[in-house]
């Protein structure tokens, strides 16, 4: 990689779970139920390190490779927490010495028909092109998570 | 490359409005081009588009040519589209495979 660049991109991403709002909370709050979903390992990645300290100012990190690459590492703090409501934190995220991104996620929970509606938004800003072929990775390792649910289930 | 002929087969229109025909049942040529205002040789043309993609597959039995969706055909297509997820979005899909198979509590 040569040269310097920063890419800034914003999505949103909204679900609909037919759980109660303190349900889905938990899965955020309580750090074993988070690790479930959050740094799941799987035939792709093994998982080497999983921190979690829910509350504000408190950070949550993990770290795991792909076929024994170089550990990805996810880095955050909490800024704001507002119980059943929302949850912001600022992230960093680390493959190997390289830091390839910081970005800022906002996780809003209201109740939905019943069930609950999640709207996360991220603002982020990726460094010098690392981001690309590396969250092809994630997604291909996701998939897969994907395919083995939908076997149990 | 297979995927190139699915999504150049999947970019028309009439192409798709005939696999979703064709997901209920086979049907024969004639019955195929019933629904759409064109000549028999351009929906000839479209099914060997489809066919080429191996989205479908025809036999003649005496006079009357069948086509059917072939098996696991878009498989492949929905494989890809499946992958070209973001991390977050694969997360949230495990948050929610996982909400909706715990017990309560």
């Amino acid at each position: 990689m040569t040269g310097r660049s920063q890419a800034h991109h914003d999505f949103t991403l909204e679900r609909t779970f037919t759980v109660p709002v303190e349900k889905v909370w938990a899965a955020f709050a309580d750090k074993e139920t988070k690790r479930l979903w959050f740094a799941a390992e799987n035939e792709e990645l093994s998982m080497t390190a999983y921190e979690e300290d829910f509350r504000v100012g408190g950070h949550g990190m993990n770290e795991g490779s792909f076929h024994g690459g170089p550990p990805h590492r996810f880095h955050c703090t909490y800024t704001d927490i507002v119980d059943l409501e929302r949850i912001i934190y600022t992230y960093d995220m680390w493959i190997g010495d390289t830091h390839i991104s910081t970005s800022i996620t906002t996780i809003v929970f209201e109740p939905a028909d019943g069930g609950t509606r999640l709207t996360l938004t991220e603002q982020g800003v990726h460094l010098d092109g690392y981001d690309n072929g590396e969250q092809r990775e994630l997604g291909t390792a996701g998939l897969l998570d994907d395919l083995g649910a939908t076997l149990v289930a | 490359m297979t995927l190139d002929r699915m999504f150049h087969a999947l970019s028309d229109g009439t192409r798709r409005a005939m696999i979703e025909r064709l997901v209920r049942n086979p049907a024969s040529v004639s019955d195929l081009a019933r629904p759409f205002e064109m000549s028999l040789p351009a929906v000839v043309q479209h099914l060997a588009v489809l066919e080429a993609a191996g989205l479908v597959t025809s036999q003649k039995i005496g006079r009357v040519r069948t086509v059917q969706l072939a098996p696991e055909a878009l498989t492949a297509a929905g494989t890809w589209i499946g992958q070209q997820r973001i991390p977050a979005e694969r997360q949230l899909d495990r948050l929610g495979d996982l909400l909706s198979t715990t017990p309560e509590r």
